[in-house]
């Protein structure tokens, strides 16, 4: 009897032992280690070539927490004004603790309306971190530690407006709070609507003797002309396509919404900007009381678009009393020359002119050092430090104490279409980038259309949606991982 | 015979009950019962508010604004000629909508179409005397209409919107369960020890009220009173004695076993530190109370009203205690206010507000076009730089709780600058009750009155008036925590609220009669003329362009548009009210903008040949003489200008045929209260026309255009 107790206690504890001497890791059966290996994309395939309405990437977020349940949870951190759920996802593994007691990283995208790149990196990102935890053992300890809370959609309105309906790259980009524009005593009553019904919202012209505008040789763009030659036909610039809905003689100068939104945040609010009080859009509200509630918040990325460039926030500049002219001059011409040392080393390297007062050096060196990184992961994207004026990530770093990073995604297609080099794209340099790289989808030819008020008139010569604020179907997925990797960093 | 007399006797009969039913006015007199010899509290105003809003439903509105943290309704009871008023968007059509279709905007209601003017009571929830006061002012208005010829007039013309208790938790605490509290409710861990809201205020001794328990302590800042052994008086800071101290605190005991008592109580922010005015210390930090501006569920329904309600220009927040007004501002100085803004609330309704409640008019405001003179002589006499700048010190009962001696703020997030500064209203800030002047036969006590001669002087007088009831005598008290003691004090709110019955009715009837001068002086826009003037007819199918050079016009033939009269039109409108639509600088604020005037007709038979469909009037003056101020102006701040941001919105575009005018909307460049718009329009056949005026707080108004 006692050999049998002696031996039940022995394996036991060599189990015991095995377990517990165990190195982390093992338990992930399916590890991956090589690079060109199977990371577990197609567990839970997604598409990203294409943007999603919001019923469909809230049905992807849905449908990918529940293959992960251990991993994920899913919830409403309120409505917005017309009513939809601001769907968030908390991503940590569930069984290494609770998700309020590691250290989080927020992230959000299109604030704007309009810049639904956010949406589709912040989904890349849910699903890169879900899909790879089982493979790769950075995910796999990231997603232990740490905790995500990503909101892929914050203005979820306008979002579903600008993927789903024509719109100009700019709008819509605000809150739907409707606003007085034009001071006319109306709100919101003279918006953008589709003329031509062609999905897309176009530049109206009208034929006109004593125009400025003309045809293009191959009819495709219209180019100001002052010299015009005999027989030309030429045309006036009428502006953005529309109706004039209340009759007041202007087009489209009183459009749907009110507030910037990434001016609604307490820090730094001011009444023009913000208006009409902090936090009085329900999107951006329901975002600062989450971000409250969740003291865990260590650092925050919020996605923008356009200009490539990675904005953080610093701690305040103070002023070096009684600085002259010259010693200014000479402060920056010593930090050039630092950097262009630097730079030898590291074309990456990144210097900010900006004084801190010594108990906040830390935090300025720590945001100098992440982002050298990201520069260097996100490749053409330039740093640099971002404003106040109630903006969300102002709100996160002054108010909340994490660290956060507004990142305008994709950018003008500079280097892509730029074939004489002068570091602008003119008309034609776009259409030719167009038709070659996009095989002609991103343009609209100029066309005749009756206008009910303005008679025949002529629409386009301008590129689509997608194509200079938002990047085409190709590209979504190159932002999306850049950038992903960006937040794991 | 018989016959005749009975047919005579029933006609006399009918005639005067013919005659009775003519000469009753309808909706006349009190139809819902109040009396103010017991405070309402928070249900007690609930009642009363349905009660009139079912029993006046043709001149009052009741909406529920919001709800508080505990759940309680914020109510605003509109009250107002419902069957009158216009608003633009009534007038306006609308077409080719974008077919998307998004819904944001709601219709606006008619009594949004007149000046209005805002009262709110018990922003701190124990100071419900301005309840009371909102309550007093809504019985007089719904009575007095159809009988009362001004009361009649105001509702008919006017807007108000009444908020009687924007702090239903506060109320609710302090009257109906007795434990006063200034602040909203928040369910937060104070303590932070895990519980919430576990430790507020007791009833210790069980006698249905929470008093104060007094127990001798060597560190205590409290002596009993020489004169009156009920008294207690706090000690000012270093001051010594030799007399036993004493602490004093509110009924309580530690109810969570951690040593301290009412530590964690649903006691939370003080409502009027969360608005966004001020509200941020110059080093970055926060100086006003909750999260950020305008966290709280209370200040967030006020703050959501205010914005959707564009048309109150005059606002009115009642708090207790003192007898005296603010006007802005406390969160800056004197040098943020426009001189005209000054003017015409210091010269104007300071005025009528001191002589209202008794006070003395400064020597500045009876004569203010000489306040150069008195400028000069302040110089000499006063350490006040802004009294210098102003011409006179601001007296007690109409000031600043700006410290201008020490150039300090009051405080941080005050509503009545938030109001002013933000939205353009003249908002104020009346601190309510004080029982020396609102007690008719209170004795003035002699020489220097201060805080402890009016205790004195309120305890002897309920002594005699009111049976000895409002102070309760202290017994003694064995405290769990800290020994031997007494429970006593003022019933929980009457040391800062006006006592029930005459002395309250005294406090109700001044600030109704000068919640009525106020209501008195809002703009009134009206259209005194439309002239329509047909210069040319044209049978043939060719359009006549118009083409203007100074004054003159040139009619030219064009393009076919078919048959139609070329018509000249003009509009007058005049603000025939005393103020201007706007305080000094209100137009240019976010979120309000300058008084327009639409010429609306079918625009498919309409043409704008000279005049933009709606032009611009700027903001018109009222028509009264505002005392001491001859166009004196301050350096724009760069707050004021509009926003850059229309850079993301495509402006609006004009139409090919209005290229030969300027794109803006027309300007009708006048000053003064009157305006002329001009339009030149041709119209096919006899397709109708209108004239609307639409100021945001100077009211809107529409005419047809009678074309002969």
């Amino acid at each position: 009897m006692k050999i049998k107790r002696l031996i039940r206690y022995t394996a036991t504890f060599l189990l015991a032992m095995v377990l517990v001497l165990t190195p982390p890791g093992f338990s992930q059966k399916k590890q991956q280690k090589s690079p060109g290996g199977y990371h577990g994309e197609l567990d839970f395939p997604i598409s990203w070539s294409r943007y999603y309405s919001y019923a469909e990437w809230t049905k992807i977020m849905h449908d990918i927490q529940k293959k992960y349940p251990q991993l994920a949870d899913i919830q409403s951190i309120g409505k917005s004004r017309m009513g939809r759920d601001q769907y968030l996802i908390t991503i940590t593994a569930k069984e290494t603790g609770n998700h309020t007691e590691k250290t989080a990283m927020w992230v959000d995208g299109a604030i704007h309306g309009n810049e639904v790149n956010g949406i589709t990196c912040s989904l890349y990102l849910m699903w890169y971190l879900l899909t790879r935890y089982d493979y790769d053992p950075y995910v796999h300890d990231l997603v232990d530690n740490c905790t995500f809370y990503i909101l892929p959609g914050l203005h979820v309105d306008a979002n579903e407006s600008f993927v789903m309906h024509p719109n100009t790259p700019n709008n819509p980009r605000e809150p739907y709070r409707p606003e007085d524009n034009d001071g006319d005593g109306l709100y919101d009553e003279d918006r953008t609507e589709d003329v031509d019904g062609d999905g897309e919202l176009s530049t109206m012209y009208i034929e006109d003797p004593k125009g400025t505008y003309k045809l293009s040789a191959d009819k495709r763009l219209f180019v100001r002309t002052d010299d015009p030659e005999e027989g030309v036909q030429l045309f006036t610039r009428i502006g953005g396509e529309g109706y004039d809905n209340d009759s007041d003689g202007l087009i489209n100068e009183d459009d749907i919404g009110g507030p910037d939104p990434n001016r609604n945040f307490p820090y730094g609010w001011n009444l023009n900007a913000g208006n009409p009080y902090p936090m009085s859009e329900p999107e951006c509200r329901n975002v600062f009381e989450f971000q409250l509630k969740h003291p865990n918040i260590f650092a925050s990325f919020h996605y923008h678009n356009t200009g490539r460039l990675i904005m953080f926030q610093a701690p305040p500049a103070v002023r070096e009393p009684g600085m002259s002219p010259e010693q200014t001059q000479r402060m920056r011409e010593m930090q050039e020359q630092r950097l262009a040392l630097m730079r030898e080393t590291n074309k990456y390297a990144q210097l900010f002119d900006r004084q801190v007062a010594p108990v906040n050096q830390h935090d300025m060196d720590t945001q100098t050092a992440i982002v050298t990184a990201g520069a260097r992961i996100l490749q053409n994207y330039r740093p640099t430090i971002a404003g106040l004026s109630g903006q969300a990530h102002a709100a996160t770093y002054y108010m909340l104490g994490a660290y956060s990073y507004l990142i305008e995604l994709w950018g003008s297609n500079t280097e892509y279409a730029d074939m004489d080099d002068d570091g602008r794209v003119s008309d034609e340099e776009m259409l030719q980038w167009i038709d070659i790289e996009l095989m002609g989808e991103g343009w609209i030819d100029p066309h005749k259309v009756d206008h009910p008020d303005l008679g025949e008139i002529w629409i386009g010569g301008t590129p689509k949606k997608h194509i200079r604020r938002t990047p085409p179907a190709r590209y979504i997925e190159q932002e999306a991982y850049k950038n992903a990797q960006f937040v794991m960093y | 015979m018989k016959l005749k007399s009975s047919f005579f006797l029933r006609m006399a009969v009918m005639f005067t009950m013919f005659g009775l039913i003519i000469h009753v006015p309808l909706n006349a007199a009190q139809k819902v019962p109040i009396s103010f010899d017991k405070y309402h509290g928070f249900y007690g105003t609930v009642d009363y508010l349905k009660a009139v809003a079912k029993a006046y439903p043709d001149i009052t509105k009741l909406l529920d604004i919001g709800k508080s943290t505990m759940g309680r309704s914020i109510y605003v009871l509109v009250i107002s000629n419902m069957g009158t008023g216009t608003t633009i968007d009534a007038h306006v059509g609308l077409r080719n909508m974008r077919k998307e279709g998004v819904k944001n905007v709601i219709p606006m209601k008619p009594y949004q179409g007149k000046p209005a003017l805002w009262i709110s009571g018990a922003t701190h929830g124990n100071e419900f005397t301005g309840t009371e006061v909102c309550l007093y002012t809504i019985d007089k208005l719904v009575s007095g209409y159809g009988s009362d010829e001004q009361v009649t007039a105001i509702i008919d013309n006017k807007t108000f919107y009444i908020c009687p208790i924007v702090n239903p938790d506060g109320v609710y605490n302090s009257v109906e369960r007795g434990i006063p509290q200034r602040a909203n409710s928040m369910n937060k861990d104070d303590d932070k020890d895990g519980k919430v809201n576990e430790d507020g205020p007791d009833d210790l001794d069980s006698d249905g009220r929470i008093l104060q328990f007094r127990y001798k302590n060597p560190k205590g800042n409290y002596v009993v009173d020489d004169q009156d052994p009920r008294l207690m008086i706090r000690l000012r800071g270093n001051q010594k004695t030799d007399k036993p101290r004493y602490s004093v605190i509110t009924e309580d005991k530690d109810n969570d076993g951690d040593n301290k008592h009412g530590e964690d109580s649903e006691s939370g922010i003080d409502l009027n530190r969360n608005y966004p005015e001020g509200w941020w210390r110059t080093d970055g930090f926060a100086g006003g109370k909750g999260d950020y501006p305008i966290s709280a569920p209370e200040t967030h329904a006020m703050a959501e009203f205010v914005t959707n309600h564009t048309n109150i220009l005059m606002a009115q927040n009642y708090h207790t205690s003192g007898g005296f007004t603010f006007r802005p501002m406390g969160t800056a100085p004197h040098t943020n206010l426009h001189p005209k803004d000054v003017a015409v609330m210091d010269f104007i309704m300071g005025k009528k507000y001191l002589e209202i409640i008794g006070e003395d008019v400064p020597e500045a405001w009876k004569n203010p076009e000489d306040l150069d003179k008195y400028k000069e002589e302040l110089k000499k006499t006063s350490k006040n730089k802004y009294a210098i700048m102003r011409g006179y010190e601001l007296p007690r009962g109409w000031r600043v709780s700006y410290n201008e001696e020490r150039d300090q703020r009051y405080g941080y997030g005050m509503a009545a600058d938030w109001m002013y500064m933000q939205y353009g209203m003249f908002a104020l800030c009346t601190e309510l009750w004080n029982p020396m002047n609102d007690i008719r036969d209170f004795p003035k006590p002699e020489g220097d009155v201060n805080y402890t001669q009016i205790q004195r002087e309120a305890l002897k007088y309920q002594d005699e008036k009111y049976d000895g009831k409002l102070f309760i005598d202290w017994k003694p008290y064995n405290h769990p925590e800290l020994g031997e003691g007494e429970i006593g004090g003022w019933l929980p709110n009457l040391r800062n609220n006006a006592w029930p019955g005459d002395p309250l009715r005294k406090v109700c009837q001044d600030h109704w009669q000068f919640t009525l001068f106020r209501a008195g002086l809002l703009p009134e826009v009206v259209i005194t003329d439309v002239k329509a003037e047909v210069l040319y007819t044209a049978n043939s199918a060719k359009e006549a362009k118009a083409i203007q050079s100074g004054d003159q016009v040139t009619i030219k033939k064009g393009q076919s548009k078919g048959k139609f009269k070329v018509i000249k039109i003009t509009a007058q409108v005049k603000n025939e009210g005393k103020l201007a639509t706007h305080v000094a600088r209100g137009a240019q604020l976010a979120g309000n903008r300058e008084d327009v005037i639409w010429l609306v007709g079918d625009p498919a038979k309409t043409t704008y040949l000279l005049g933009t469909p709606f032009q611009k009037l700027g903001v018109m003056e009222g028509t009264m003489k505002i005392p001491g101020y001859s166009g004196q102006r301050m350096p724009a701040a760069p707050a004021q200008q509009r926003s850059q941001r229309r850079f993301f919105y495509p402006p609006g575009y004009p139409m090919p045929f209005m290229r030969q005018q300027r794109r803006q909307p027309t300007r009708v460049d006048q000053k003064g209260p009157s305006r002329t718009a001009k339009w030149l329009v041709a119209v096919e056949g006899n397709t109708p026309l209108k004239v609307v005026v639409s100021s945001q707080k100077g009211g809107t108004k529409a005419k047809p255009v009678s074309i002969d």
